[in-house]
């Protein structure tokens, strides 16, 4: 019977204390989001696949240059078959191909991140290929097609190569083509190179961010809701704004040094080297840096105490790392700031594009910034704080 | 006519629906020290934080050195220095004492150098008689050293007035005796104006005015010694007896020499004798002649504490003991 008493005693308190913790998680509307909005994007990212609605951004754009000019089959034009070939398989692909007649101009427009492949059918695509029409042929005599690729990109490298192998298949059915007649040399540029070993050129740009926003975010969503004496700081001529515009430089010295430390390692041990400046490199790294910092000081401005601004920022950091590896759409990861970073850094250190081409996503990251500094200090007006 | 430099009149505060002063008035005059003092939820926090100009009353004056401080608040931050309860709400603790001295003194543009010489004199005049301990982190000095650190950050400014909440709270008997000592130096020495806001009733002894608050009304304003002076007496003895009943209370009471009778223990009172010739051989012998011989008889301060706890005990009308006595 005793112990009877003593377990029912027990569940009592534990039932007690469920209720507390349950009480306490609904009053804390930050739980409350984590618990569900934090889920829902994910599984919402997710599944987003099966019912996106496709936009040009999502698309992979390919330049197809015709350089044919051999007589072959009097029939048909090969070239101008394997051509309409690509366009038939684009769209299953998600790609976009289009005829273009500048080779130089093609490479501009993929150095410049505009198209994602070039396909150059060379002088004597046709010729080769009928010539392998003859029955007696003992050996293929191949037909090369040039495939130059963005080495950045792995998602829309997967596009272009799915849709050139589909329409390579089904042009070799058609005109009857049994063995290795149609062979395409793949080249991707703005890729890693052999003696970096790693796919430095392809982590980089999603690492570098990824450290620079997470590590600066962490320390400064502390900055206001841990510095206590800071309410006391308030209380002489110091005003709100100075204290927030004060934190965000502070920490933009300390993201300096953050760069100073990646950009050392990435050199040093695994001898990375930019395409393009460290000038520019150092300041596509800013303008991540100072997104992360106003992110970081926005949640610390929101929270009402450490832990809270812990939860925050998970929350805050999974939403941008789940946006850039897991959503499907195209049009809401261009928006992402992760994403921007990511492209700001392929641009400067990947493509080695000058500053004026390369300063979009820079600027988008800027905009970013400045809203989260703004509505920082709004909302730290607003807030009461008393001593 | 002195100026007076603090002066709340009619303050009335609310916070979410709830009335937390009501009515409240009481002043300070230039120099003077003011005692705030009330138990918890008595409103005095409120009363500080209206004087700081961080709460408006819906209703009141509130003036600080002759700045309103519901309109004018940023004027009063050069004017007002402020000490805040937990020293770790105004402190770094990683700094040292001259550090956060200079970090708040940079707050109002007193320059580096000037920083550094005004607050070795403040912690010099505040006990703190080696560099070392300047220069130590806050994080690593005692409670009392702390407390006194952040009446220096709070006095580097050369304030007019000088706020304090709960300045000896958590310090030790001697401690607070210390804290409370040293305002004193520093009252005296640079003129500043003080407000000492606490719950501990000695702090009054302190002071030159004292507000008594209870459940955001003010029950007593004034000069403290003016109110020990009101209980008439010239002496007090504290009286141990074997024994203590009701009516033996009534018999000391009912003593011609005796003005007032407090209760210190359950054996134990507090008498306050009128002035007389030799009282403590008068007090005795009228004892003796009421039948009652004490145990032992220790001379004793009249203070404010007294004042009040005869006012408290008078105004509840209740028997000096419960009823099991």
């Amino acid at each position: 019977m005793a112990s009877i008493n003593r377990l029912l005693g027990s569940i009592t308190r534990i039932a007690a204390l469920v209720r507390k913790e349950l009480e306490g998680i609904i009053k804390d509307r930050m739980a409350l989001i984590v618990l569900v909005l934090l889920p829902m994007i994910i599984t919402f990212s997710l599944g987003a696949y099966q019912f996106r609605v496709l936009t040009i951004a999502d698309y992979a754009k390919v330049a197809v240059i015709n350089q044919d000019t051999s007589i072959g089959d009097p029939n048909y034009d090969f070239a101008d078959e394997f051509f309409w070939e690509l366009v038939e398989k684009a769209n299953d692909s998600v790609c976009i191909v289009f005829p273009l007649n500048d080779e130089n101009i093609a490479n501009f427009l993929l150095w410049r991140g505009d198209i994602d492949a070039i396909i150059i059918i060379p002088f004597g695509f046709n010729s080769h290929l009928a010539s392998n029409r003859d029955p007696e042929a003992p050996i293929p005599v191949p037909a090369y097609i040039n495939v130059t690729l963005d080495g950045t990109d792995l998602e829309n490298q997967g596009k272009v190569i799915d849709c050139l192998t589909s329409a390579i298949a089904d042009f070799k059915i058609r005109f009857n083509f049994t063995k290795d007649e149609v062979i395409p040399v793949i080249t991707a540029v703005m890729g890693p190179t052999e003696e970096q070993g790693i796919d430095l050129r392809v982590t980089v740009p999603l690492i570098t961010p990824l450290l620079l926003i997470g590590g600066i975010m962490i320390l400064t969503s502390q900055c206001i809701v841990g510095d206590v004496p800071l309410r006391r700081l308030l209380l002489t001529p110091a005003s709100k704004s100075e204290a927030v515009l004060a934190k965000v430089l502070a920490y933009l010295i300390t993201g300096i040094i953050q760069m100073v430390i990646i950009i050392g390692i990435l050199s040093v041990v695994y001898h990375y080297q930019p395409s393009g400046s460290y000038v520019n490199l150092v300041l596509c790294l800013l303008c991540i840096s100072l997104f992360g910092i106003t992110l970081g000081v926005f949640i610390s401005i929101i929270s009402n105490s450490r832990l809270q601004a812990n939860q925050y920022f998970i929350f805050a950091f999974l939403t941008l790392v789940v946006i850039e590896l897991a959503v499907p759409v195209a049009d809401v990861k261009n928006a992402s700031p992760l994403h921007m970073a990511r492209e700001a850094i392929i641009n400067v250190a990947s493509r080695g594009l000058p500053l004026y081409y390369a300063m979009p996503p820079m600027i988008g990251l800027l905009i970013y910034s400045l809203a989260l500094l703004a509505l920082s200090l709004a909302v730290f007006s607003m807030k009461r704080s008393v001593v | 006519m002195a100026e007076k430099f603090i002066e709340l009149r009619g303050v009335h505060v609310r916070v979410g629906g709830k009335t937390i002063l009501s009515d409240v008035s009481f002043y300070a005059e230039r120099g003077e020290i003011l005692a705030v003092i009330g138990g918890s939820g008595a409103g005095k926090t409120t009363c500080l934080r209206v004087m700081t100009g961080q709460i408006r009353p819906v209703r009141g004056e509130v003036q600080v050195a002759g700045i309103d401080a519901v309109r004018d608040r940023e004027k009063l931050e050069h004017v007002l220095g402020y000490v805040p309860q937990l020293d770790e709400t105004g402190l770094y603790y990683e700094f040292s004492a001259i550090r956060n001295a200079c970090l708040f003194a940079r707050m109002y543009g007193i320059p580096a150098r000037e920083a550094k010489r005004r607050a070795r004199e403040i912690l010099e005049v505040l006990g703190f008689r080696s560099e070392e301990l300047m220069k130590k982190p806050v994080g690593q000095l005692s409670g009392g050293e702390r407390k006194r650190v952040s009446i220096c950050v709070g006095l580097i400014h050369e304030p007019q007035v000088l706020l304090l909440d709960e300045p000896t709270t958590g310090l030790d008997a001697h401690l607070r005796v210390d804290v409370l000592n040293y305002l004193r130096n520093i009252n005296r020495q640079y003129g500043v104006t003080m407000g000492i806001v606490s719950h501990d009733l000695e702090t009054a002894e302190f002071c030159d005015r004292v507000a008594v608050l209870e459940k955001g009304h003010v029950v007593i304003f004034g000069n403290p010694k003016e109110f020990v002076r009101s209980i008439q007496a010239k002496y007090a003895f504290i009286l141990s007896f074997e024994k203590l009943t009701d009516n033996d209370i009534s018999k000391i009471k009912s003593l011609r020499i005796v003005t007032k009778v407090l209760p210190v223990g359950r054996r134990t009172l507090k008498v306050f004798i009128r002035k007389i010739e030799e009282p403590l051989n008068v007090l005795v012998d009228e004892l003796e002649k009421v039948g009652l011989t004490p145990l032992s008889v220790t001379s004793s301060d009249i203070t404010f504490t007294d004042y009040f706890r005869l006012t408290a005990m008078e105004k509840e009308e209740e028997p000096y003991f419960p009823r099991s006595h």
